[in-house]
């Protein structure tokens, strides 16, 4: 086994190496759409069925493909997003504030990893559940007051914005 | 801090050390020699440990860069009591 294996298994600090200039510009949007999308795949994922020939059995092979491959990019991706917010925007000040902010962004990765490798729809509801209330703390660390309405996804629920 | 591991997260030192590989850093190197430019050290900002590469001395201030120039979060100088310690292994 190598050391870096063996170290993966283990607490070890972050070296934090930052991955953006300082433009100021950060939305939680991106992981609630991304989050969004993710319970979207899981949805047509479970509705694929296939008749008993080869074509079928095919082209439900490759549609399963097709949605596993943008679920896991888009599981990815609030994982990413979640991290640019905890590790270049959110500040001590917002963590000490809001006690629960940190909780929130290791459980949303937990989550996105979860949804990963399954097919959860309970854990892709409550990852979108999560950012959105990622997204409440955001707006009102920028001094706005957050509102959840309506999202006009297929998926239904909501999305966090701000009045 | 005598001899710690760390995991790298960014990607503002790549492709010296990529996201996700690891490190040890430690503060014994600077008990016998001050900081000097090329040093890749960590640092302290608010609370987080930033990795670096030290580039410049000035007025006793340390000037720190990413390796990757298109991909890095500028600092302004820091001071001698912010480095928390040199890579001195990377993995």
């Amino acid at each position: 086994m190598k050391l870096s294996s063996i170290l993966n298994l283990l607490p070890v600090k972050t070296a934090y190496a930052h991955c953006d200039i300082p433009c100021g510009i950060y939305d939680p949007h991106p992981a609630q759409m991304a989050a969004h999308t993710v319970i979207r795949m899981t949805q047509l994922i479970s509705e694929q069925n296939y008749e008993d020939n080869i074509e079928s059995k095919r082209l439900f092979a490759s549609q399963i493909a097709r949605l596993t491959r943008v679920k896991e990019e888009h599981g990815h991706l609030v994982e990413d997003e979640l991290g640019t917010l905890e590790n270049d925007y959110f500040k001590d000040e917002h963590f000490q504030k809001f006690p629960n902010l940190k909780d929130l962004l290791a459980k949303g990765v937990k989550l996105s990893i979860a949804t990963r490798q399954n097919i959860d729809m309970k854990s892709a509801e409550e990852l979108l559940e999560t950012t959105m209330q990622i997204a409440e703390i955001f707006f009102k660390t920028k001094g706005v007051t957050p509102l959840r309405v309506k999202s006009v996804y297929p998926t239904g629920g909501e999305i966090v914005t701000h009045k | 801090m005598l001899l710690s591991p760390f995991k790298v997260k960014g990607h503002s030192m790549e492709p010296k050390f990529k996201d996700g590989s690891f490190l040890i850093a430690s503060s014994i190197p600077f008990m016998f020699a001050k900081p000097k430019p090329g040093d890749i050290i960590l640092f302290d900002s608010e609370g987080k440990s930033i990795l670096k590469k030290i580039v410049g001395i000035e007025d006793g201030k340390y000037h720190v860069s990413g390796e990757n120039k298109l991909d890095d979060k500028k600092f302004s100088p820091i001071d001698r009591s912010e480095i928390l310690g040199k890579v001195i292994i990377k993995m």
